[in-house]
């Protein structure tokens, strides 16, 4: 820093972080107190209704022993990871060339094609017509159909288009005159530039497929294709009670069980977005004044 | 002015798109394609003079068949393509089973909805009652009536003739209705120990209820020193249906059937029909709720919260699936919850008239339903000859598995090896059970001792719950006759 | 973005169609390049979004499968006039439309100044931890998070009752109270989402110029300045896309939260149209309905885009087109 800091701005941090951590306080609570009921075995959590505490010789991870040895979860736990990577490179790429051409003020098909962008966010047929389509491409018990349905968000592909519109100027002007084609600049300039964005839609796709459940129940039918989610859920489901089930299968306790899973699958989530973070603080102020 | 009009196109581009579309959809619409195939007549006559099978009963040509089902144990894998019911079909019917196993019993009817409304059904499928009015109103089911000859041990043994008016619609048979394969279920459990504890008697009228459910509530039975315990518990379900005040409506004759709403707006209990047994019911629920021996999470809390409850030991007296409450998995979190805790069943308290009943009985079983598409394309029956297959001579493989390996007979008694991998294979005995002596000491007859130290033979669980007293819908359940043209 | 627009607008010679159209062909063959790369995303929008749209028509139809999208009988109006002589309809679409503004009057300046206090972080743990841990909530269903609402809020055994009977207050059923029970729907909705909603602020502020910051600190601008002067204005073209969006949708009030979280005790001011749609149809099969109540939201929302949009380039100097 150039400047030394006055009172004023030092009560401005203390403000700024009392307020964080408040918030962070009222998050973090709920948070711990699934974590510790996915540990607590199901007497102690009735006793005590779930508490923040557990003493350790009391915890069980029978909830995620049951979880983890289920033959069902490695696979699935892999398709869940093929869709999530693959679908998101192709989220990316084909929204990255979409919102390109359109983020130009001088596109003369930008307008009617940004309209009729925005009118998808209104109107829709309805899951008839687009299973249709799906299954009309062949694309029933494929992977194709749990990426290809929802390629392009018509929100991102506008956010993009902000950022990309937000860039200087000059920089592609400067390009364009030294005589690199449009795709040059794109790939040379602009998304150097577009990192932050880049992250920032890419973890909004990559969170749909992780999350992506009834698609997966409407177009897969082959078990050995399931994701992850249907495959939690189909374990989790086997604690209702209904007139099949044996009267000596074992149950486990639900809650221990959801939240098990529930911790099972933010899990990678929580190792993913340190990863995405570092791009959402390049080139600010806060990067360069620090040092 | 130009530019406005170039403005008004601008704006006029996406619909006219949309217009293009719609015209171009229209020549090739799948929807609209599948619709011109009439659907063809059967000829009853016809199918039987012909015949497609050979001396053995296997079909001369193979024939596909779609089956859709949930799976019996959702958390395990589905059976996989070498799963030996579905060679048996091949074998010995030359059917090609093609299962389409729906893990997620939750989604089914919302996922045969969307297919149907993509003229995309499986070829035969179990369906609800819903399910099997609304496909039928669309004319995506077919009648079973010309191919009940092909399956005559399945017919007389689900008492099919018996149950047809149920699933009778418009004259056509869309819903091959069986009879149910289960025992009774509902029952009511008290807390022993408690009344035990507090020297009550068992109560039996339902003021003898009202009384022990007070003192369950104030008289700290745990003895825990905390008022934290309650004489009873309910829940309501997303429709807003009121659950588990069964027993209590059936003490005053007042037990609606399952479609009638009885729901509560803004905190008060409102019942749509309202006849005056109906009203003294749910005047005595509202004293339940004052006196405060009503659990009060009970306006917010699911089903499975309302197990919750009781299995962790705050609830004195439990109307439950007796199953869901005395079986061995289930009994299990409670006996490690409450080491003292001695769960018993009762009968059903006494209204002031002298009812008493304690839920609903519905006889019916599974409703079976084959797609129209599935008899246009001659799979009839295919469909029907596999539906007396899995009654007959596939029977056992497909309720227990194979024989020697999975399951053993021992002293009259079949003795089923519950080992997950053989779980997975009886994935479609919902469709073979039957209800039998047999099949139910299989299931049921089991004598479990618990960690608390109560022994519950679950057997005479089961033979009590059968003389409970109980409300036969069974013919209310018949599909409503077609409604008139242009209506819904 | 909007002051792009409008200097566009300011030298844009008049036009007319036919000049128009050649003024494309020939920004096509020069950019030919631009044009293949809008290709794949066209074909998709058309695919995925356009073509299923002619699904909408059996709004105005009884739909028969069997018939087909085109061959269903056309029955005019008859869904829409269901759907608005219900005697409910009116107290279904007040509660969606009260829920909604209050879960955007309240959710969308929490997650504006929530982005811009983790800007002013210095120190890249504290600010990395923060980020992380709050924007967990968002993947949590709703049908976990209702059971941490009914551990917090239970009247026998939550939490927050106990504290409430503590200091010698009555217990409360938030959940099944009508007083309370919107209250719930906007904080539960706020805290799954406090952290989330601000990536695509703190994307925004990444792109930020540090010049623009060291030139306001030369000249002696307090934090509270720069924050005014700089950093919300460079991020009020993200602000006023989400505001737009959100006011697109505003008809759409969380059907899974709501779905989760009501009970019969609060129907009258939970009930929402897409959970009073969903109760209708649980019966059944009622495409047309849907498909007729899907039309009218999308209308509505079509209007107040328009409106809001014309609102924001009137007033923040920026909308979406």
């Amino acid at each position: 820093m150039t400047r030394s800091m006055g009172f004023g701005e030092k009560m401005f941090d203390v403000v700024v972080w009392i307020i964080l951590i408040l918030v962070t306080l009222a998050v973090i609570i709920p948070l711990w107190y699934l974590l510790m009921v996915s540990v607590t075995p199901f007497d102690l959590w009735t006793r005590t209704g779930g508490t923040l505490f557990v003493a350790p010789w009391q915890m069980t991870f029978e909830g995620y022993r049951q979880l983890l040895t289920s033959p069902r979860l490695p696979r699935a736990f892999g398709v869940s990871v093929f869709i999530t990577t693959v679908g998101t490179l192709l989220n990316l790429i084909v929204t990255t060339l979409m919102a390109y051409p359109l983020s130009k003020s001088n596109f003369p098909l930008r307008k009617p094609i940004l309209l009729a962008v925005l009118f998808t966010t209104l109107f829709s047929g309805g899951m008839v017509p687009t299973y249709l389509v799906v299954r009309q491409l062949g694309l029933l018990n494929n992977y194709g159909s749990l990426m290809l349905p929802g390629l392009v968000s018509a929100f991102n592909l506008l956010v993009m288009i902000a950022f990309f519109r937000n860039l200087p100027a000059e920089i592609e002007e400067a390009a364009t005159i030294d005589g690199a084609s449009d795709w040059q600049v794109l790939w040379h300039i602009v998304l150097p530039l577009s990192k932050p964005i880049l992250a920032t839609i890419g973890l909004f796709y990559a969170v749909a497929h992780w999350n992506s459940f009834f698609d997966a129940v409407l177009y897969i039918s082959n078990a050995e294709m399931q994701p992850l989610q249907v495959v939690l859920r189909s374990i989790l489901s086997a604690g209702n009670v209904n007139e099949y089930v044996d009267p000596d299968a074992a149950l486990m306790p639900q809650e221990t069980l959801r939240m098990a899973a529930v911790v099972l699958t933010t899990l990678p989530l929580l190792f993913v977005y340190p990863l995405l973070q570092k791009h959402f603080t390049a080139g600010t102020l806060l990067g360069s004044v620090k040092e | 002015m130009t530019v406005k009009r170039t403005r008004k196109l601008i704006f006029g581009l996406p619909i006219l798109a949309m217009f293009l579309l719609l015209l171009v959809g229209c020549g090739g619409s799948p929807a609209g394609q599948a619709g011109q195939s009439a659907p063809a007549k059967v000829d009853e006559k016809a199918a039987a003079a012909k015949s497609n099978v050979d001396e053995k009963g296997r079909f001369i040509n193979a024939v596909p068949l779609e089956i859709m089902a949930t799976v019996r144990s959702s958390e395990l894998a589905p059976p996989g393509p070498d799963w030996v019911v579905a060679k048996a079909m091949k074998d010995q019917l030359n059917i090609d089973p093609k299962m389409t196993w729906v893990t997620q019993s939750g989604e089914f009817d919302r996922l045969v909805l969307t297919r149907g409304a993509a003229n995309d059904l499986p070829d035969v499928f179990l369906c609800s009652a819903n399910l099997a009015l609304n496909l039928g109103n669309q004319g995506l089911l077919a009648d079973w009536t010309p191919y009940l000859q092909f399956m005559p041990t399945f017919v007389k043994e689900r008492e099919v003739e018996r149950l047809k008016p149920i699933g009778t619609y418009d004259g056509k048979l869309l819903a091959l209705v069986t009879k149910s394969p289960d025992p009774y279920k509902q029952s009511v459990a008290i807390r022993k120990d408690w009344l035990d504890k507090l020297g009550l008697q068992t109560p039996k009228t339902l003021d003898e209820f009202l009384a022990v459910m007070k003192a369950f509530t104030e008289k700290d039975p745990d003895g825990n020193g905390q008022k934290d315990t309650f004489g009873w518990s309910a829940a309501t379900d997303t429709t807003g249906q009121l659950l588990r005040f069964e027993p209590i409506f059936g003490a005053f004759g007042a037990l609606a059937d399952p479609g009638l709403p009885w729901r509560i707006e803004n905190n008060k209990l409102v019942f749509v029909p309202t006849t005056p047994e109906r009203l003294e019911a749910l005047k005595f629920i509202n004293r339940m709720n004052q006196e405060g021996v009503v659990d009060p999470d009970w306006k917010t809390q699911k089903d499975s919260d309302f197990r919750n409850k009781w299995k962790s030991g705050k609830i004195g007296i439990i109307y439950e699936d007796w199953c869901a409450g005395f079986c061995s998995g289930n009994y299990d979190p409670f006996a490690n919850a409450n080491p003292t805790g001695r769960l018993v069943d009762i009968e059903p308290p006494v209204g002031p008239g002298g009812k008493s009943a304690i839920s609903w009985w519905n006889r019916t079983g599974n409703r079976y339903c084959m797609s129209q598409r599935a008899a246009d394309q001659g799979k009839g029956e295919a469909i029907a000859r596999l539906m007396e297959w899995i009654n007959g001579p596939g029977y056992l493989l497909t309720i227990h598995g194979v024989e020697g390996q999975m399951w053993k007979r021992e002293g009259g008694k079949i003795v089923v090896d519950q080992s997950n991998d053989f779980r997975i294979v009886r994935a479609l005995s919902a469709w073979a059970a039957k209800g039998s002596d047999e099949e139910l000491r299989a299931r049921y007859d089991q004598t479990t001792t618990f960690k608390n130290g109560q022994t519950i033979p679950i057997w005479d669980v089961l033979e009590r719950a059968q003389k409970n007293p109980k409300v036969d819908i069974t013919d209310l359940a018949v599909l409503p006759p077609a409604p008139a043209e242009g209506r819904r | 973005m909007g002051t792009q627009v409008q200097t566009q607008r300011q030298i844009r010679p008049r036009l007319n169609i036919g000049s128009w159209f050649q003024r494309l062909a020939r920004d096509m063959r020069k950019h030919y390049i631009l044009y293949l790369m809008l290709l794949p995303g066209v074909v998709y929008f058309l695919l995925f979004r356009y073509f299923p749209m002619y699904g909408a028509i059996i709004a105005f139809k009884d739909y028969r499968v069997l018939e087909g999208f085109w061959g269903s009988p056309w029955v005019g109006l008859k869904h829409f006039n269901t759907i608005f002589s219900s005697p409910f309809f009116y107290n279904v679409l007040g509660n969606t439309l009260i829920i909604s503004i209050a879960k955007l009057l309240a959710g969308l300046p929490v997650a504006i100044c929530f982005a811009l206090l983790l800007n002013e972080v210095r120190l890249h743990w504290f600010k990395r931890s923060v980020q992380t841990i709050t924007y967990l909530p968002h993947f949590l269903s709703w049908v976990v998070v209702f059971g941490v609402l009914l551990t917090t809020l239970s009247p026998s055994s939550g939490l927050l009752n106990k504290t409430i009977v503590a200091a010698g207050g009555q217990p409360i059923n938030f959940l099944a109270d009508p007083a309370w029970f919107r209250v719930v729907l906007v904080i539960s909705d706020i805290w799954k989402d406090i952290g989330w909603g601000t990536i695509i602020y703190l994307a925004a502020l990444a792109g930020i110029s540090p010049s623009l910051y060291e030139a306001a600190a030369v000249d002696g601008a307090t934090r509270l300045q720069r924050i005014i002067y700089i950093t919300l204005p460079s991020i009020v073209p993200v602000i006023v896309l989400v505001t737009l969006l959100r006011i697109g949708n505003l008809l759409s009030a969380g059907f899974e939260q709501v779905f989760v979280l009501y009970n019969p005790s609060v129907y009258g001011v939970g009930d929402i149209i897409d959970t009073w749609v969903y109760r209708q149809g649980i019966q059944g099969f009622q495409f047309s309905v849907s498909a007729a109540v899907g039309l009218f939201k999308g209308a509505v929302g079509c209007i107040l885009l328009v409106t809001a949009n014309w609102l924001a380039k009137r007033f923040a100097g920026t909308g979406i087109w």
